[in-house]
């Protein structure tokens, strides 16, 4: 009865397959430069921008909790709203947001990494995992 | 010379004697050869002890002219932390991981029966010792010195400065390096060509599985307190690769048992392990080598080709063992029925390799994109919880399948008729959730397989109870104790599973009904939040040369009696000398929800924080100790029966 055997690796694999191969594509998402977002305009997925934080764009309303500024890459800018400060942003040299461009032109982030410009950071990166 | 560094070397020289010395002998018995080899264990683990102990009082010392001295440790750094350093960089966390080697093969020569499939298997585990100290003495060597004396080091990176990192390294790398034991034996299996290579692994790689468990538990803990964007995982490159072995190792733990009691696997068991073993190789090396934030980390340091040279050598050898003796493992065909729980144990073992291959693509997909196309991209945590979410639900319906099933075949009328109970439960217990107001559809599946599966195990072991007290052996409440004594293994198993249940419970709970409210907290104000006020009293600023802590008092009260619960004090600490921000979050315990506040920033007289509510999070904590529980039962020696 190798059936039995052949049938369920089979099927469970087959499954798995479908599943990865469906799920994998849509779930990948790109580092684009501001320009290139701009260029590509992916409305409505989600996607990972990196670029500099002009210092002096920094405003927060203390009203609506919106955190708001202005990215760039030394081609194009982008507006960032963020809900909510992000501690460091003004020391930072560079920043990756995560989140939706939306088709007022505002880029929508649900997250933000914060980069230093420290040569520690890269290390305490690799060696701060969990 | 540097005496720890001369340390290693001669620890490099017993391990070669040991790895000649066993792999002779198992060809052929011979007493001055065995002195030989066993000298060599010895002189392995206490010279890699030693050497150890020269690198902590380096860093008790801190004594800076030694490079790595100065790169975790400064002067202002507390005893405590300072010890931790040992396993903060890649040296010495290499180091660590051969001293505990050395120490399983010691354990090894002392425990074990002295024959040709321990002989072999030793010779195995001290040739990766070998491996270990060659990158501890050519590649990075933890003893190097600076040419000069540093003022101070640059100190323990900050995010490392938490009891739970304390232990988190060590407790896991006791996992990995315990895990080469089972690919060790299974090499030793194939070249003695004796099966009972797999009785001899049970307990170590239980053990293992043990440690790497609580590793990866504690890791979980310490991203849930610390690193205020995650929660419990995160689906990092680091975490994941601590899993993918763990995924393995757990498949191995119960495709053993098909082997042990019906002679069947044989094949799957040696693939099993070898996979393991370059799992937790790949674990070592993604964690150590800086490859994870970028692929050109890999050129910077040579750790990364060594390893993944390593990972060649040891599978091209392995395979070539296995189509050398390819003959030993031909197991006839053991499958008879899909009902049966040699059947379940496949499933279980085919989602726990599809899994782990998942997460392994998932992994290391960003970094052959980014070598090959040159382009950056990150796979999204979404594809992690697609695959991944099926997968453990579908376990969760298996281990209530599995009990039930008997070896070889079941009729269906049997299943259906045992499992018509739990089943009935786990409706019952998914409707009172439902109406209790957890009503997402993918929850109730989860509610559902928890349920099932839970109920299962319970009727089992109330079966087992009835069935041992009506025998006349003794009262319902002494069988109830002894029912589990006497079947150490199996009611091992079974606690284990339910803690898996408990924290599956937490998991499925936590993952869909986590709400995150950003919220701006006018001082003086209570602010409704769900049920709660929260009201942000005050703040305050401590400045020190080391960090700077911005401290955001809330008061969280109570909405109806506005009793205030608790004051919880999310902290963002910046270190200057690091440019880092670590975030402590603040939580309120409750027994069904932890409100967790990340702190943001003050601006004038507004805080700005993110308020979740976390339900069903206290049944992972809970889970993970009754999980200790259960595998201790399993690995206690056997007695004589108590009956």
């Amino acid at each position: 009865m190798k059936k039995v055997k052949l049938v369920v690796v089979f099927a469970v694999l087959a499954l798995a397959f479908v599943l990865i191969v469906t799920s994998f594509a849509s779930n990948l998402s790109p580092y684009l430069s501001v320009t290139e977002l701009l260029e590509k305009r992916p409305y409505g997925s989600t996607v990972q921008v990196i670029g500099k934080v002009l210092p002096n764009t920094i405003s927060f309303n203390t009203s609506s909790g919106i955190l708001s500024f202005v990215i760039t890459d030394n081609q194009s800018v982008v507006e960032v709203y963020h809900n909510g400060l992000v501690s460091n942003l003004g020391n930072s040299t560079e920043v990756v947001v995560i989140g939706k461009y939306g088709d007022d032109g505002i880029f929508y982030a649900q997250r933000i990494l914060v980069k230093c410009p420290s040569k520690y950071v890269e290390k305490s990166e690799e060696e701060g995992g969990s | 010379m540097e005496p720890g560094y001369v340390g290693l070397a001669i620890a490099f020289i017993g391990a070669l004697a040991a790895t000649i010395g066993f792999a002779l002998l198992g060809r052929r018995e011979d007493r001055r050869l065995f002195q030989i080899a066993k000298t060599g264990v010895y002189a392995q683990s206490i010279l890699l002890l030693y050497s150890t102990a020269v690198l902590l009082y380096y860093l008790i010392i801190k004594d800076f002219s030694v490079e790595y001295v100065a790169m975790y440790t400064e002067k202002s750094l507390s005893l405590f932390y300072t010890l931790s350093a040992l396993w903060a960089g890649a040296s010495g966390s290499l180091l660590l991981w051969s001293l505990i080697l050395a120490f399983f093969i010691l354990a090894i020569l002392l425990k074990e029966r002295k024959d040709d499939l321990t002989y072999y298997a030793l010779s195995i585990l001290s040739s990766i010792q070998v491996f270990f100290l060659l990158i501890l003495l050519v590649v990075t060597d933890p003893f190097r010195r600076v040419d000069f004396m540093p003022d101070d080091g640059v100190g323990l990176n900050p995010l490392l400065r938490n009891p739970l990192m304390w232990f988190h390294p060590p407790t896991l790398f006791i996992g990995y390096a315990g895990l080469a034991i089972p690919f060790a034996y299974a090499i030793a299996g194939l070249i003695t060509e004796r099966d009972s290579w797999i009785f001899r692994i049970r307990k170590w790689t239980l053990f293992s599985w043990l440690f790497l468990s609580l590793g990866i538990y504690i890791g979980g803990k310490w991203s849930y307190l610390v690193l205020g964007w995650g929660g419990y995982w995160a689906w990092d490159p680091v975490e994941n690769s601590s899993l993918i072995p763990w995924l393995l190792s757990t498949a191995l733990l119960h495709s053993a048992m098909i082997q042990e009691s019906r002679r069947g696997m044989k094949m799957w068991n040696v693939l099993l392990s070898i996979t393991t073993f370059e799992a937790i190789i790949f674990a070592t090396f993604l964690t150590r080598s800086g490859v994870i934030s970028s692929v050109h980390a890999f050129g910077q340091s040579s750790t990364g080709y060594v390893f993944v040279t390593y990972m060649g050598i040891t599978t091209f050898f392995s395979l070539a063992v296995i189509a050398y003796k390819h003959d030993a493992l031909i197991s006839r065909d053991i499958f008879e029925s899909f009902l049966s729980r040699e059947t379940s144990f496949l499933v279980n073992n085919l989602l726990f390799v599809v899994a782990g291959a998942t997460i392994f693509w998932g992994t290391i997909f960003p970094l052959i994109n980014e070598a090959v196309q040159g382009v950056k991209i990150t796979v999204g945590p979404e594809f992690y919880n697609e695959i991944v979410g099926p997968i453990i639900i579908s376990l969760a319906v298996l281990m209530g399948v599995c009990v039930v099933l008997s070896w070889r075949a079941t009729s269906l009328r049997e299943v259906a008729y045992r499992i018509r109970k739990p089943i009935v439960v786990a409706v019952l217990i998914t409707l009172l959730l439902y109406l209790a107001g957890y009503t997402n559809p993918l929850s109730l599946i989860g509610f559902f397989a928890f349920g099932f599966a839970a109920t299962s195990h319970i009727q089992e072991y109330l079966r087992d109870v009835r069935l041992h007290s009506k025998a006349g052996r003794a009262a319902v409440v002494s069988s109830a104790f002894k029912v589990v004594m006497n079947r150490r293994r199996r009611y091992g198993g079974y606690i284990v599973h339910l803690a898996m249940l408990i924290i599956f419970l937490g998991i499925v709970g936590s993952f869909f009904y986590d709400v995150t409210y950003p919220v701006t907290l006018k001082q003086g104000q209570p602010t409704k939040v769900e049920d709660y006020w929260i009201v942000f009293t005050n703040w305050h600023n401590t400045v020190t040369a080391e960090k700077r802590v911005l401290s955001i008092n809330l008061e969280i009260r109570d909405s109806n009696s506005h009793t205030p619960l608790k004051v919880v004090t999310p902290q963002v600490i910046y270190y200057p000398k690091f440019e880092a921000n670590i975030v402590k979050v603040g939580i309120l315990s409750l027994p069904l929800e932890d409100i967790y506040v990340i702190p943001d920033g003050v601006e004038g007289d507004v805080a700005s924080v993110r308020v979740r509510f976390v339900p069903f999070i206290n049944l992972i904590w809970i889970g993970g100790v009754i999980m200790v529980v259960g595998v201790l039962i399993g690995l206690l020696p056997k007695r004589r029966e108590l009956r």
